[in-house]
């Protein structure tokens, strides 16, 4: 008995110790964006976008810009501008202007494992121009920090984008062997926004952006299609469009001399637009060899520029630190721009569509 | 009725006197008969409301008048009711008489008391289930009267081994409590607890089968009944072929059934009549409806006051605008609402069916959507305690049901004191509670703890009948197996 009342005068007395948050007594932030601060005096400027949410159910940007030290500093400044207190649990984006990332990204990431009230899955990416320029925008009803977030997911999930988030970002910050890359985030004029591209980082900084027509090849080498899309032009000037691809990567290293590796792609899809006339199975086959050479050779290019640069985005030193025992990540640094890497892709058609 | 000390006055007077006291009672009668054919003067005295007149005139008087009738041991032999007793102890007189036995006395037999069992039986016609309906199924729900209730078992089990025996419990009351069970099945254990639970009981009245589960349970401060109650003697035949022990207590509609476990509070009898993919699909339907319904309110609190971070980007904006004009935290908005319903159950359960319904209506209707209107509460939140309420009421045990929607007021206060956390601090008390808990020594969680396979053909799920050959584990019956397994699967057609 006196156990139990031990344990509900706790209970009672330990009510106090909880921070109470009720949700519409705060102001919660979708997005941050961090940007240089233009007058030196602090390492950060941070935007925070907060969706206001109206009696008929539209949304309202509103920002937020502080600078500070540090990441909580600048968001207990913004509780200066702010109605109720900004929380960041409701985060979904954070945008990092290019300048920043060139830079080189290890003070901005570390708030961001510390807070247990942040989601693992929300997105980073990087943008040419002022974040605080790109959350002022009016992209759609759903509010900015939706979109844009919603943007990257639909472009994960069925384009070329390949996936990443908060916990495979950390990921591959810490991890030896694999270089990271963000998206890359362009705003047209108030009313659009684009994807442009991914931004190749090399140590923790941005060195490089990928153009978004380089996408598709990238996806091929660091992820898998589950549901894509691709056109491509032939040689005989047609045009096809292959859909509902398919693909998985594999590594294979020559056991004799592990310089060699071969990046084996396998490609499924069906043609779903052809510019031409008939598809017969010769002009399969043709179709096949063509998308074939024109992977191995837009994927080894892509290789080559990697190797040039001394980056390494796809994560080949993961591969090898995998496979061979007592490996050294600081030699192997060293001989990566001469690995000799091979790409070994095989596409299949399944389907050609239905009348034939 | 006669006061309990008429026993201390019965020993200081003489066999002759014994009318005087009974005499107090107004309908207590006594009148006197000349046999025809040897003149001999016997007395009648019975209380007139407890014995069918009936049966005296048409039956008992007029054989002693017009018959032979020289000594009390005639009555065997010209009174045509199988039930007569002669007795010389008139310590019996009192329990006979109150039984419902008429009194014979003959003038020159002093010292015996013949007693004709003439009871007048003032039972109701079978009714239909009303609590534990079945849309399928058969129709008829036990009724008052002991005899009559064990009529309807009986014929469902004819076999000579289910064995009842009976007992008397209530000094007042004399409440005749049968318990049955079906001899080489049942565990003997669990029908000697029974029936050493029931000698011990020490009460004046017993008014209902409910007073008997609270004295039988193993712990009366649980929140969860620990003996099923049924209507339905379909359901007490089955469970009595299981292995379990039924009690059936005079005036009593309701029969118990132990020893019982968690899951069977709810599956409703009418699982056993569906298809079992059906039936299984009802049952995982009703699990989720009393999760849901002990547990939304709560997530809300929890969710609104502590832990807005588990709310999906999407839900965000409705439950943010939904809540914007509400003046009052999410706790007090939530047991505004939850106390609102009980109040209409109670209202409801308390007037007249009629005018309960419109309750119902008014209640439902005009508070609901007056409080959102008025700004008291969220429409969101509306949706939710609505959404428990029906989910409580979808428990086929009533008790049980009432279990549930007790059950969400202590999650509520932790979720507001500690939000998830305290949810799941709550969560974790439930649990040790329901660990602990035991229906006559049996583990009320079982089949789920203690892990019991074979016995979860019939929680979650609601296998195939002839799937469930073996009685469940957990009752150690004397037989484990119902039937011939290989038998039952291989079905032979004439043609084969």
């Amino acid at each position: 008995m006196k156990k139990w009342i031990c344990v509900i005068c706790c209970l009672f007395i330990l009510t106090g110790c909880v921070q109470k948050r009720i949700i519409d007594e705060l102001n919660i932030a979708v997005a941050t964006g961090f940007d240089p601060d233009t007058s030196d005096e602090h390492l950060l400027k941070t935007t925070f976008l907060m969706e206001i949410f109206n009696k008929e159910m539209s949304v309202e940007n509103k920002t937020v810009t502080t600078t500070g030290d540090l990441r909580k500093e600048t968001l207990y400044k913004a509780n200066r501008q702010a109605p109720s207190p900004i929380v960041v649990g409701g985060l979904r984006l954070t945008l990092y202007n290019i300048a920043i990332a060139e830079r080189g990204l290890t003070a901005y990431v570390d708030a961001y494992q510390r807070d247990a009230s942040i989601g693992k899955r929300i997105y980073f990416a990087t943008t040419d121009s002022n974040t605080e320029d790109i959350f002022k925008g009016e992209y759609g009803p759903q509010g900015n920090g939706s979109f844009i977030s919603d943007l990257i997911e639909h472009n994960i999930d069925y384009g070329d984008l390949p996936k990443t988030n908060l916990t495979l970002f950390m990921r591959d910050f810490y991890q030896e062997g694999k270089d990271i890359f963000l998206p890359h985030i362009k705003k047209i004029n108030e009313q659009e926004i684009e994807l442009a591209g991914i931004s190749l980082f090399k140590d923790h900084a941005a060195y490089k952006i990928l153009p978004s027509d380089k996408l598709f090849y990238f996806k091929l080498l660091v992820d898998r299609y589950s549901r894509g899309d691709f056109s491509i032009e032939l040689p005989d000037g047609e045009k096809v469009a292959i859909q509902s691809i398919h693909s998985n990567h594999k590594y294979k290293l020559d056991k004799k001399d592990p310089t060699n590796i071969t990046i084996k792609i396998k490609v499924q899809g069906n043609i779903k637009e052809y510019s031409g006339n008939n598809i017969d199975d010769k002009k399969i086959k043709e179709i096949t060899n063509f998308i074939n050479k024109k992977i191995k050779n837009e994927c080894l290019a892509l290789i080559k520029s990697f190797q040039e640069d001394n980056a390494d985005p796809i994560g080949l030193g993961k591969v090898y630190s995998t496979k061979i025992r007592n490996f050294d990540y600081k030699e192997w640094k060293e001989g990566y721009p001469d690995l000799n890497i091979k790409v070994d892709p095989k596409v299949i058609i399944l389907d050609t569509g239905a009348s034939i | 009725m006669i006061p309990l000390s008429i026993w201390d006055k019965f020993k200081k007077i003489k066999n002759d006197d014994w009318k005087s006291l009974l005499k107090l009672s107004t309908d207590f009668q006594s009148t006197y008969y000349f046999n025809e054919k040897t003149n001999e003067r016997f007395g009648f005295h019975f209380y007139a409301t407890l014995v069918d007149e009936q049966i005296i005139q048409e039956s008992a008087l007029p054989a002693l008048l017009t018959k032979k009738f020289e000594s009390l041991d005639d009555l065997h032999r010209i009174v045509p009711i199988a039930d007569i007793h002669i007795l010389k102890n008139p310590r019996d007189i009192e329990q006979k008489l109150l039984n419902g036995y008429v009194l014979v006395t003959l003038d020159s037999d002093k010292n015996r008391f013949g007693f004709i069992a003439a009871q007048k039986e003032i039972v109701r016609s079978l009714s239909q289930p009303e609590i534990e309906f079945s849309v399928i199924g058969p129709k008829e729900a036990f009724v008052e009267a002991i005899g009559q209730n064990l009529n309807l078992i009986r014929k469902r089990l004819p076999i000579k081994e289910l064995i009842s025996q009976e007992y008397t419990v209530g000094k007042l009351s004399k409440t005749k409590v049968a318990v049955l069970h079906i001899e080489g099945i049942t565990n003997k254990d669990n029908v000697d607890t029974v029936k050493q639970r029931i000698k011990n009981i020490e009460i004046d009245t017993i008014s209902d089968s409910s007073n008997i589960v609270e004295l039988l349970s193993d712990n009366s401060n649980s929140l969860f009944p620990q003996l099923l109650d049924t209507e339905r003697p379909d359901r007490v035949a089955a469970i009595l072929a299981e292995g379990k022990i039924a009690i059936i207590v005079d005036g009593s509609p309701h029969v118990l059934i132990a020893p019982t476990t968690l899951i069977e509070f709810f599956s409703a009898f009418e699982d056993y009549f569906l298809n079992w993919i059906v039936a299984t699909f009802f049952r995982l339907v009703r699990f989720f409806a009393v999760v849901f319904s002990v547990l939304v309110t709560p997530i809300y609190v929890a969710a609104m006051t502590y832990q807005y971070e588990l709310i999906p980007p999407d839900l965000l904006g409705i439950l943010v605008t939904s809540r914007r004009t509400i003046p009052l935290p999410p706790i007090l908005e939530a047991l505004f609402l939850e106390l609102t319903i009980e109040l209409l159950r109670e209202a409801g359960a308390r007037l007249p069916t009629k005018v309960g319904q419109t309750i119902g209506i008014v209640g439902g209707i005009v508070i609901g959507t007056a409080s959102v209107e008025a700004g008291l509460t969220s429409n969101v939140l509306l949706i939710f305690v609505a959404l428990g309420a029906l989910g409580s009421f979808t428990t086929p045990v009533y008790k049980m049901g009432n279990t549930i929607r007790v059950l969400r007021f202590p999650f509520l206060l932790f979720a507001q004191f500690w939000g998830v956390l305290g949810i799941l601090f709550c969560f974790c008390i439930l649990i040790a509670h329901l660990l602990r808990l035991t229906s006559l020594g049996r583990p009320f969680l079982a089949p789920i703890y203690p892990l019991r396979v074979a016995d979860m053909k019939d929680t979650l799920i609601r296998a195939p009948l002839q799937k469930m050959y073996r009685r469940p584990h957990v009752l150690r019956t004397q037989k484990p197996k119902r039937f011939n397994k290989k038998k039952a699967e291989n079905p032979k057609d004439i043609d084969e």
